[in-house]
């Protein structure tokens, strides 16, 4: 689904991303994580072309990422959901989860709307399409944030801190609707400092340290077995080692 | 102070208060729509059409609008455009007005928080749709306050109209004067009735600004 192959950037001089190459097969959900700096959220906004890259290429079903007009396609098929919500303010809830559709997809009023309910109704939201989105909590904003990327039909789903502007007695209800899609096969990566999630939900951990991607497998390998000397540092470092998941057994 | 010559020439200056409501709606609608669209063309990002456009808003900005009247009348039939006089204050009230709207468009664009484009462009909305869509209806919300206040200066400057003998206020008002005497009377009446004009502007302006800024929405 994602073939990324050698790919850098750099701002002037210093160097965020060295020669990363990675596949993701389709369903896989993939956690990253690493210390702040380490280039994690500057990779995953380089799948949707947000940030653009040098040398190497990456492409997301089939699409290389390098050239305009299959760029504008890998949007449509890669939905993203920011650390800061990102609603559209001056839209309510409904329109924000509609607005793509009808514009970029070209969908009909009716169709954009129901299947819009079908979102919200998906992550508990159904009574809040009148709603702006001042009115509701960062854990339903960013529930709705899911519904709108959702809306799409995405064939991924990049998850960029989704949880970190959170209260934490809201971090669950948002990592509840992260792990029912992970649970419908829904292809994931998700940068993310909630070692739980990484733990339970993802089927593949990889640690980015200083612009590389140091260490890379499943969760039990990476996050109890650890080889490299950075892992075990930032494991310790965020004293996470056996935390409960967030969601599973609320504090 | 004798008011009854002023009673005496009411139908007159209203006939001007009205040319007046005229020019200054004319050049509040033009500036607006050519102020729009040097913010909209600032957004391509393009840098030779960017100093194009910024050399014109610092020129309509960096001169008085007394210069711009007088070179638009004179000048422009040189080059063998006829202008008549109400064309000329068109012309020079709305290219100084858009240089207004055009800055305060702008930096009500600017202060839109990145998230909000990067997410539209994530949804694969592309630049038309997330202008259109998602960025100018909020930079609209930010800016009405201070584009209130540039109407509101704008319907004052029409009465510089005057040095091109347009009819509006002003110049009504000089005309009584110079026919009738009694200088005061006639101009208190002219200034109150531009009062009556911005000073309820400027109170919408304020409670907007009020209604507006507490939260985000």
């Amino acid at each position: 689904m994602i073939e990324v192959n050698g790919v850098s950037k750099s701002y002037g001089r210093l160097e965020v991303l060295k020669d990363i190459s990675l596949q993701v097969e389709a369903g896989q959900v993939v956690a990253i994580v690493g210390p702040s700096g380490s280039g994690k959220s500057t990779f995953l906004r380089m799948l949707n072309g947000l940030e653009s890259f040098s040398g190497g290429s990456i492409k997301i079903d089939g699409h290389d990422l390098s050239l305009p007009r299959e760029l504008h396609q890998v949007r449509k098929e890669v939905g993203m959901v920011f650390q800061q919500f990102n609603l559209f303010p001056h839209l309510t809830v409904g329109r924000n989860v509609t607005i793509a559709q009808r514009l970029v997809l070209k969908e009909s009023k009716a169709a954009a709307e129901e299947r819009a309910r079908r979102l919200l109704a998906r992550v508990g939201l159904q009574e809040k399409w009148a709603s702006y989105p001042s009115q509701l909590s960062g854990g339903q904003q960013q529930r709705v944030a899911i519904a709108r990327a959702l809306a799409m039909e995405p064939k991924v789903m990049l998850f960029d801190e989704a949880t970190s502007a959170l209260d934490p007695e809201l971090v669950g209800e948002v990592l509840d609707v992260m792990r029912s899609l992970a649970a419908d096969g829904m292809t994931m990566l998700v940068v993310t400092h909630e070692m739980g999630f990484a733990r339970n939900v993802a089927d593949r951990v990889l640690f980015m340290d200083a612009g590389r991607i140091a260490a890379d497998g499943p969760p039990a390998l990476i996050l109890d077995k650890p080889k490299d000397e950075r892992l075990i540092q930032f494991l310790r470092r965020i004293g996470n080692h056996e935390r409960p998941d967030h969601a599973v057994q609320p504090v | 102070m004798n008011f009854s010559l002023v009673w005496e020439a009411r139908w007159l200056i209203l006939d001007s208060f009205v040319v007046t409501l005229y020019l200054s709606a004319s050049a509040v609608v033009g500036g607006t729509v050519v102020g729009m669209i040097v913010a909209l063309l600032r957004q391509f990002g393009l840098r030779p059409l960017n100093l194009l456009l910024r050399a014109y808003v610092e020129l309509f900005r960096g001169t008085p609008l007394l210069m711009q009247l007088f070179f638009i009348y004179f000048g422009l039939p040189l080059v063998n455009v006829s202008v008549d006089r109400f064309w000329a204050a068109f012309i020079a009230l709305t290219c100084f007005t858009s240089a207004y709207v055009a800055e305060v468009f702008r930096s009500g664009i600017e202060a839109i928080p990145r998230g909000q484009s990067e997410a539209a462009t994530a949804l694969g909305m592309g630049f038309f749709h997330r202008f259109f869509w998602i960025i100018a209806p909020q930079a609209l919300r930010v800016s009405l306050p201070p584009l209130i206040g540039v109407y509101v200066s704008v319907i004052k400057d029409t009465s510089l109209a005057t040095v091109v003998g347009y009819n509006e206020l002003t110049r009504r008002a000089m005309e009584l004067m110079l026919r009738f005497g009694h200088p005061l009377e006639f101009f208190i009446t002219v200034a109150l009735l531009y009062f009556a004009i911005c000073y309820p502007i400027s109170k919408l302006s304020e409670r907007l600004e009020r209604k507006l800024t507490p939260s985000a929405r």
